[in-house]
């Protein structure tokens, strides 16, 4: 690890250097002689976002426990480190080595959310990394991508070499030793991309091509290398229990967004909300043991001194030993007064009596996510919960001593009508009322209710993929008659930017033509789109407008159930015939059964599974 | 009971802040399972306070803090554990048991930088060793800038007034090593950066100048 004079004068010019120094606790300095490949994590957003997410600390442990393989860490410079690499002329580097990222055998960028894109773009450069995949050499790093927005590859596909599809502990490993294999033969890389697209769950994008019809939909997607798949796998790791962890995490030594011990109690999610990504796409659902949780916290703990552990899932609350495993872990570690926080719990499996217990060593307001304000809306979405539910929830929470209270919505839902935008506001009024309406002496604290709201963005892989976005001005009109209607002051109400929701529309749906427009933003100047401080819609829809890209084709347009989407070539393990059916089940607001109560046929079970979801299952 | 130990801050951790820096030791004390004693009341916290804070970028090899525990702990074990929990640029040389009621940081008067002094010739490094000797003897005022509220507040100081003494440690070639003690006054004491440029100023011809921290000064002996 090596910061040298000029590199240091820049580091005490930058806003928090940290974030570029390296060296935390248990991050790992391997000498460059001993190995073969040199693999460079790389998350396209700022240091204390990228540290923050859990599947680069679990990639970084696996990789770097192979003895020939150096895995490192590089995350998107901000605006003022950037512009001191660029006017001292010094290339993007790892923080491990401080090295370029040119140095590189494999570049993996993680997908987490679209508007991350043009700093994927702006890191390559920093680099002096060609973008296009066909303008890199054999010399150039390979560039891979990964993570959940890699399930829409083909607004990036002429900029990345291979997507991994799924998850990546197994697959990342094969592609390491096929790349060893063909180092030790003499590395081509033409052939080598072909071999590595025969493995299940690699995408090799320029084995394909795209044609396109006269109203501009896919025509069809021609194979130009007769051995690559045609439909692209996803990965799933079948047993959590047997699968890698690490036994620490990289300790970061500024602030992160989330700094604290991590617990993955399961993947996938049987709820079924059909708005949402993660419930399709890492389906089935696959739980960790509270054994194996108990000792990975136990020694997470001890190799990082953190003071928090959170239980991280897409539905936390429906983990099926969760009080046992909340209990145990409150009683463990209350005395050495290790916190415990539960995020994303659904309201209607809250357990309170536990909630309080966590909150006495860390005290922070309750959070609900009815979605929609009215029932009709909620049945739509499959957002299985009714407002008496709600209700009893936030009368327990008063009870017990809450008064901060966090609602979280989304507006422009398919068949959204101005009743179900209104009724955000009368569920809030209703939940403050419900604060009032006791006897005197019961009420203590200071009410705060706070509505969020986000504007809706369909999803591949969700029955909500053929519907249409609200446009900016049709969500704009929706949050400000929000604000006109909202005026209490124990109500607060605050929205997401519409127009950032409907660019990530764009890249959400969009297929291999958007790429123009995303390098033509990224030209202009565009970076951290995702940062509102940073954000330019107007230089985005210059950027659309002169590469002849109409954003409403993407966005705004319903597609119809025959359109080839550009996303159809994966497989994700649920059925295509099944996202239709639970389309149009929502249009007739019929509901949809939790995967734990009977088994509604997505069709994860005969592709993926081979057999039941669960045991004992229905 | 209270220890007091002296560590080091070296390598990257020069770019960390001081809240980060006492979170890093805290996570020490935590990973090593000390019997950390933690405040009372609403939001407990760690018993743990650093002396002084040391300004971001400049590494130090004396800096102290000062820890409460719950139980009594032999000083050599305390340092032994704690050493091998913290992370890589951070050491504890040596420690002590307080029975001084007044917290640490209250007791602080002073700090040490030892400071070399790069130039471009060895003759500007000589006439340098001369300037030294009276350094401190004529004023030298720097006007200090502070944003409060939106507006510019200006407030005119006197470096010497700051500044204990400056000793000329070695001489070697092109560079010189000096040791500066500031010291801290009713209005509060001088910025690394007001010192580093009052060196410029003041030694004309430098090159570069390179700062550790090498100690504080105290009310009464500490360690």
């Amino acid at each position: 690890m090596l910061i040298n004079r000029n590199l240091e004068d820049i580091l005490l010019k930058v806003e928090k250097p940290a974030r570029y120094t390296g060296g935390e606790l248990n991050s790992i300095e391997k000498s460059k002689e001993d190995i073969q490949v040199r693999f460079a994590f790389a998350f396209p957003d700022v240091y204390e976002v990228g540290m923050s997410h859990l599947g680069m600390q679990i990639l970084y442990y696996l990789l770097n426990e192979q003895e020939e393989v150096w895995c490192e860490r590089v995350f998107a410079p901000w605006s003022d480190m950037e512009e001191e690499l660029r006017k001292n002329r010094l290339d993007l580097f790892a923080l491990e080595s401080k090295d370029s990222l040119r140095e590189f055998d494999f570049i993996g960028f993680t997908l987490q959310y679209e508007m991350s894109y043009t700093n994927i773009l702006n890191m390559l450069n920093l680099s002096g990394i060609p973008l296009e995949s066909k303008s890199r050499s054999q010399q150039d790093p390979l560039v891979i991508a990964g993570g959940p927005c890699a399930y829409n590859p083909e607004p990036l596909a002429e900029f990345i070499d291979a997507f991994v599809i799924g998850e990546g502990e197994e697959v990342i490993l094969e592609m390491i030793n096929l790349y060893k294999q063909h180092q030790s033969e003499g590395y081509q890389k033409q052939e080598f991309l072909k071999a590595l697209s025969q493995i299940e769950g690699v995408y090799v994008p320029e084995f394909y091509e795209v044609y396109y019809n006269q109203e501009g939909l896919i025509q069809e997607r021609v194979k130009l290398y007769e051995h690559a798949p045609t439909q692209i796998k996803k990965r799933m790791i079948r047993n959590l229990d047997q699968s890698f962890f690490p036994d620490k995490t990289v300790v970061p030594f500024i602030e992160t967004v989330h700094d604290r011990v991590v617990l993955e109690l399961f993947r996938g999610c049987t709820r079924g909300c059909r708005f949402c990504q993660a419930g399709m796409i890492y389906r089935p659902v696959r739980e960790r043991s509270v054994e194996k949780l108990l000792e990975q916290a136990d020694i997470l703990l001890d190799n990082s001194g953190h003071e928090e552990i959170s239980l991280s899932s897409l539905s936390t609350g429906d983990y099926s030993r969760l009080l046992e495993l909340a209990q145990v872990l409150l009683d463990k570690y209350e005395e050495r007064r290790i916190g415990l926080s539960l995020p994303s719990l659904r309201l209607d499996s809250i357990t309170f009596d536990l909630i309080e217990r966590a909150q006495k060593v860390r005290k922070s307001g309750l959070t609900f996510a009815p979605e929609a304000g009215t029932q009709k809306m909620r049945d739509k979405i499959n957002k299985n919960i009714h407002e008496t539910e709600v209700m009893t929830s936030i009368k327990t929470a008063y009870q017990l001593g809450w008064s901060t209270i966090k609602l979280y919505y989304m507006i422009g839902l398919p068949e959204e009508t101005q009743e179900d935008i209104l009724g955000i506001k009368e569920m809030a009024y209703k939940i403050k009322d419900e604060f009032f309406n006791r006897p005197k002496e019961e009420i203590k604290g200071n009410l705060k209710v706070s509505v969020s709201v986000s504007c809706f963005v369909p999803k591949p892989f969700t029955p909500f993929q053929w519907s249409p976005q609200n446009s900016v001005e049709t969500f704009s009109e929706k949050t400000a008659l929000l604000k006109k209607e909202i005026k209490d002051k124990k109500v607060s109400y605050s929205y997401h930017d519409p127009k950032l929701s409907v660019l990530e529309g764009v890249f959400a749906l969009g297929d291999r033509r958007v790429s123009k427009g995303l390098k033509k933003a990224w030209e202009m100047g565009c970076t951290f789109d995702g940062w509102r401080d940073h954000f330019n819609y107007d230089k985005w829809m210059k950027a659309f407008e002169e590469e002849g890209i109409d954003i409403d084709f993407y966005t705004t347009r319903e597609k119809s159930y025959e359109e080839i989407l550009a996303w159809d070539f994966i497989d994700c393990g649920v059925k295509k015939t099944y996202l239709i059916s639970e389309h149009e089940k929502s249009k007739n607001g019929d509901k949809t059964e939790d995967c734990r109560v009977y088994c509604s046929g997505c069709g994860v079970n005969t592709s993926l599974v081979g057999g039941p979801c669960f045991e004992n299952h229905i | 009971m209270k220890i007091i130990f002296k560590y080091t801050k070296t390598g990257p951790l020069k770019f960390i802040s001081h809240l980060d820096t006492l979170r890093a030791l805290q996570r020490a004390l935590r990973r090593g399972k000390f019997p950390i004693r933690y405040s009372e009341g609403y939001n407990p916290h760690p018993k743990l306070s650093i002396a002084t804070p040391l300004p971001l970028g400049v590494e130090s090899i004396g800096e102290y803090a000062e820890i409460e525990l719950e139980q009594d702990m032999d000083v050599s074990t305390f340092v032994h554990s704690i050493n091998e929990v913290l992370p890589k640029g951070m050491e504890v040389v040596t420690a002590v048991v307080s029975s001084k009621s007044q917290s640490l940081p209250a007791r602080v008067t002073g700090q040490i930088y030892r400071v070399e002094v790069f130039f471009k010739s060895e003759k500007e490094a000589e006439i340098a060793k001369d300037t030294l000797k009276g350094i401190l003897d004529e004023d030298y005022e720097i006007i200090r800038e502070r944003k409060k509220k939106q507006k510019i507040v200006k407030k005119t100081i006197n470096v010497p007034d700051y500044l204990e003494c400056i000793e000329l440690k070695e001489a070697k070639d092109l560079v010189i090593e000096i040791e500066v003690t500031i010291c801290f006054n009713e209005s509060g004491s001088l910025k690394i950066e007001e010192l580093r440029q009052f060196l410029y100023n003041k030694l004309i011809h430098v090159d570069n100048i390179n700062m550790v921290r090498v100690g504080l000064k105290f009310i009464d002996k500490v360690v």
